[in-house]
């Protein structure tokens, strides 16, 4: 930095920047800064809207720790959910994503087969889920045919999280997918031919080329991945509303279930700064985790 | 690969042709299981009601009930739903294009200082879930008297969204700077910089964030269940899902699936008619950590 | 050809557009009319039958016009935003417990001594008390929706067994009867996969039935006090439960059961089961229905009763701005007049004394139950004093109870007395809460 004062052309731009990037800061403060602060002081709060607010310090807090099963319950099924949808997710696009860059003929159609059911909107996708996983619906035919006996994909407590991970992984596992081979396009042929020349089989030429050059896409995508899948709330609520015995009930869906069906929008409030937190500690570890297993190149 | 002359290639091409074969099968067999569930929705949808409730299930239906559509369709206010579904799109749409080109700009080309930690509280903003403040909106929202309006959904996309934000960023700066130094240089004002360069270059991108917000829109559940209580204002998400919890349609699964199929044609349409577009947006925002 | 491709596309979507944005019919109240709002739930059959009675009721009051809001699924959430949003319909079905305590509602006893139609006299004993809280009424349950068994003739008769209502003459009609119908009625084809089954629970919230016709008390009478682990009513939900845990007579839990919404009916209809529990609105629904069906009053045990479901209560909101006109419409409900149109439709049976000694004013015996004077046995029986009626506990009270408890029983994950137990504390300490902030 120069300590000489800055030019009026550098100020202009500086005052554009602010004009420019005015309807983000705007929004940021309306709809995110003061909302965030006004949802702080609720959490503190017993309040149905309908009547007044109640002051109850740090009840809610210690009610959602303390005495709330059905709190850790959520949690538990949004972990499980999160941490084993986003890593099978990832390992299955990354799979087919490095097969279909073997200069396989018809990559546009295997492309978009692959792609089309995140078109699908959610609503449709759970309402056709929700008839194949049926009792007499095709999934217990084709299973049947394996001489598996029918299931009952959605009511059954053990299988009713596992039905929603497979609705959600044939969902969403395009997306990763076109990603991931757009970064494998990304790798220089050169290193694979320097690869070949020292003889490395096509595992080693996976292990040591592939796989590092695209670690920072897998890498962005997994942080991603698990902010959003944490907040997972619309296949919960369409499929089985946290049925059976609350074996999928999500932790957005036990938090809207607080605010909206039980008007307990203090106690929603606290949650929803747990979940804050949550997701924040979970953010910084996995930044953290990153240089043990993320390859930069020198010049990023 | 050329053909080699060494005597092991013979070797090396048999085996190439079974793994060739193997990715293939995979590749097949995956595909298949990607489109099963599309061609049961669509069979669902023309089969009769005994069809639906046969089991073992009938894979392909007699005679094909288009009927079934049109049924559906008039069984609750669906081009009612289908237009509060184009209101909002459309209504979301052109204010998120605008707010969102012009905010990525200015992080891409403008220089301020405290920018970069600005850009990083754009990042931060990404990863807060929308659940911290879910309620306070909502209660500021009808304090104000807006609950049951299309406002609470519509007036936001005015003030940007992130996500759309870092993905105009990310493509402004595969422009090259010297284009807007030279017209600086030529007394231009940011505007015009703006108005005149940087968006005639940056149609697909825009085009990209257009295909993104429709398919976000239409797919949108959650703002919609919150905000809208009145039937004649439901978008096709939650008017589908009404449709369902009427008792007399519940296993109506021809009627259900119809309905999901006429919600899936639009998207489709988009992405088949944008797919170039769509794989470039996605790349744009999932490639760059 | 490229051009006019794209020519061509923008077209459409201007056009599209255009059309969604531009051609909103504007929606204007009529001159001079007062609009009440009005909110209750139902499917496609109810909408049919208000649609009816509004026609009716604007056509007698051609100074009000009548906005119905017929919410299908999620009702309390629906309600519970448009009150906290300020909006509120003017004229809705609350649940009492929840809301009557916090002033939602406008008592409209000032209302009743004014009007010259209404008389207390005119009603069935005991049916003016379920609409009032603390000494104010806030509504008038002018029906009354009492649970009965619904069983399919045609399978009886094949089975070769008594009917419910030859049992009940023969003062034989109990739950272990019911148990050895169910059995009989069961069918499976040569696979063992069961083709027919006997018994469907309706609903989650129909446990109260069970615990009910077992003679249970949950709570005490203000419903203050849980006791959940009172002996009969674990017993009483452990029996339903082996239904289909133990004996195989019912279906277990179903995805569509699960979110609130029921398939039973249609099963019902279709001939799919022989038997389900559940009340007068259904008459609509089985029109047209192939096998001939009646009704029995529940197989009880002694001291066992059947309910109606009046925790929910229709009245005038409290910020209403026009409480007269919505009084008008909603006394127009448990009018004559009112109800001989919405009885005659097939939903409940009135409680006026006249419709009820005359029902050829309304009864549409083509559609009716052969013994449909069932309905009102039973309504008599829960009328009596105490009444009989599934508890007026708030929401989040009763969900823990019939969404965790109950599945928990019903998956086979706790028995009923471990399940009440563990939920004992919770329930007592929400009630607790409701008590001590009103």
């Amino acid at each position: 930095m120069r300590s000489k004062r800055p030019s009026a052309l550098v100020l202009r731009e500086e005052k554009d920047f602010f004009l420019f990037s005015s309807p983000w800061w705007l929004g940021l403060v309306l709809f995110v800064i003061g909302p965030m602060i006004a949802s702080i002081v609720i959490s503190f709060t017993q309040w149905d809207i309908i009547t007044a607010p109640k002051w109850v310090g740090l009840r809610n807090y210690i009610r959602l720790f303390r005495d709330d099963p059905l709190f850790w319950k959520s949690l538990r099924v949004t972990a499980v959910y999160t941490f084993v949808l986003v890593p099978l997710q990832l390992v299955l696009s990354l799979l087919v994503s490095v097969l279909l860059n073997q200069r396989v003929r018809g990559l546009g159609l295997f492309r978009t087969l692959f792609y089309l059911p995140t078109v699908l909107p959610v609503v449709a996708s759970a309402l056709l889920w929700l008839w194949i996983l049926n009792p007499e619906g095709i999934l217990n035919f084709v299973v049947g045919l394996f001489g598996i006996p029918r299931q009952n994909w959605l009511t059954d407590e053990r299988l009713a999280l596992p039905s929603i991970m497979l609705m959600s992984l044939w969902g969403t596992f395009g997306t990763s997918m076109v990603i991931f081979l757009a970064g494998l396009q990304g790798v220089p042929e050169s290193l694979y031919d320097a690869a070949r020349i020292d003889g490395a089989n096509w595992w080693a030429r996976f292990r040591y080329v592939t796989l590092p050059m695209i670690s920072p896409v897998v890498f962005f995508n997994f942080l991603m991945g698990v902010i959003g899948t944490f907040q997972v709330f619309t296949q919960g609520y369409l499929l089985t509303d946290g049925r059976p015995n609350n074996s999928t009930l999500f932790y957005v869906l036990y938090l809207y279930r607080s605010g909206f069906e039980y008007l307990k929008m203090g106690y929603a409030s606290a949650m929803a700064w747990v979940l804050f937190a949550i997701i924040f500690v979970l953010t910084l570890l996995i930044l953290r985790s990153s240089s043990l297993w993320v390859y930069y190149e020198v010049n990023r | 690969m050329r053909p080699g002359k060494e005597p092991k290639a013979v070797g090396i091409r048999t085996r190439r042709n079974l793994s060739r074969g193997l990715i293939y099968a995979i590749l097949i067999l995956g595909s298949l299981v990607m489109l099963v569930p599309f061609y049961w929705m669509f069979v669902s949808s023309l089969m009769t009601e005994a069809e639906v409730l046969s089991y073992p299930p009938v894979w392909i239906p007699k005679t094909w009930r288009w009927k079934n559509y049109l049924e559906m369709w008039h069984a609750l206010p669906f081009t009612t739903f289908l237009r509060n579904t184009i209101v909002l799109t459309v209504g979301r749409m052109i204010p998120l294009v605008l707010s969102c080109s012009l905010v990525g700009f200015a992080f891409a080309r403008l220089r301020a200082r405290g920018k970069d930690a600005l850009f990083l509280l754009l990042l931060a903003t990404m990863m807060l879930p929308s659940q911290v403040t879910m309620i306070p909106l909502y209660i500021g929202f009808a304090k104000i008297g807006w609950v049951n309006t299309f406002k609470p959904l519509i007036v936001p996309a005015f003030f940007g969204m992130p996500f759309y934000i870092f993905m105009m960023r990310q493509f402004f700066m595969t422009i090259p700077i010297e284009l807007d130094e030279s017209a600086r240089i030529d007394g231009a004002s940011t505007l015009t910089i703006f108005v005149r360069i940087i968006l005639p270059l940056s149609k697909p991108a825009l085009a990209a964030m257009c295909v993104f917000i429709f398919m976000w829109s239409w797919n949108d559940f959650f703002s919609p269940l919150i905000y809208l209580h009145k039937t004649e204002m439901y978008p096709l998400a939650l008017g589908l899902q009404l449709f369902r919890s009427y008792g007399e349609y519940l296993t109506r699964w021809e009627y259900i699936m119809a309905g999901s199929v006429a919600m899936t044609v639009p998207p489709l349409l988009v992405f088949f008619f944008s797919q170039r577009y769509f794989v470039r947006g996605i790349t744009l925002t999932g490639l760059k950590g | 050809m490229r051009t006019l491709l794209r020519v061509f596309a923008w077209l459409i979507i201007g056009g599209v557009s255009a059309w969604a944005f531009f051609l909103y019919e504007p929606e204007k109240p009529p001159p001079g009319k007062t609009v009440v709002t009005f909110a209750t739930w139902g499917g496609v059959a109810e909408k049919r039958a208000w649609l009816a009675l509004i026609d009716d009721f604007e056509r007698k009051n051609p100074d009000i016009q009548i906005k119905l809001q017929l919410i299908p699924i999620k009702y309390t959430e629906k309600i519970l935003a448009l009150l906290a949003a300020n909006i509120a319909p003017d004229v809705f079905t609350v649940n009492m417990a929840d809301l009557v305590p916090k002033g939602v509602l406008r008592p409209i006893d000032d209302f009743l001594r004014s009007d010259p139609n209404f008389d207390p006299d005119d009603f069935l004993p005991g049916t003016l008390e379920l609409g009032k809280w603390q000494g104010k009424t806030y509504s008038i349950q002018s029906a009354l929706g009492p649970l009965v068994l619904f069983y399919n003739v045609r399978h009886f008769r094949e089975a070769g067994l008594p009917t419910p209502n030859e049992l009940h003459a023969r003062g034989e009609w109990n739950w272990r009867t019911f148990l050895e119908c169910c059995k009989v009625l069961t069918r499976r084809d040569s696979s063992g996969h069961v083709v027919r089954w006997a018994y469907r629970s309706y609903g989650d919230w129909i446990m109260w039935l069970y615990v009910s016709t077992h003679g249970g008390r949950p709570f005490s009478p203000d419903f203050r006090r849980a006791s959940l682990t009172d002996p009969k009513t674990v017993e009483a939900l452990q029996r339903v439960a082996d239904l289909a845990l133990v004996y195989k007579v019912s279906p277990e839990l179903s995805p569509e059961e699960m979110t609130g919404m029921s398939p039973v009916w249609q099963d019902f209809k279709r001939g799919r089961i022989s038997m389900m529990h559940s009340g007068p609105w259904m008459v609509a629904r089985l029109k047209g229905m192939e096998d001939p069906y009646d009704i029995a009053p529940p197989p009880e045990e002694p001291g066992g009763r059947s309910i109606a479901n009046v925790s929910l209560a229709t009245g005038i909101w409290a910020k209403c701005p026009h409480p007269e006109a919505a009084y008008r419409w909603l006394s127009y409900l448990w009018s004559r007049d009112g109800r001989i149109i919405w009885s005659r439709l097939g939903f409940d049976i009135p409680m006026l004394k006249e419709l009820a000694e005359h029902k050829e004013l309304w009864l549409d015996r083509s559609i009716a139950p052969q013994h449909f004077d069932v309905f009102y046995q039973v309504a008599q029986e829960i009328l009596t004093p105490p009444p009989s009626v599934m508890p007026i506990i708030p929401t989040e009270a009763n969900m823990l109870i019939i969404r965790d408890a109950w599945q928990a029983i019903r998956l086979g994950r706790k028995t009923a007395g471990q399940a009440m137990a563990e939920f004992q504390p919770k329930v007592q300490e929400i009630l607790d809460e409701t008590f001590a902030s009103r």
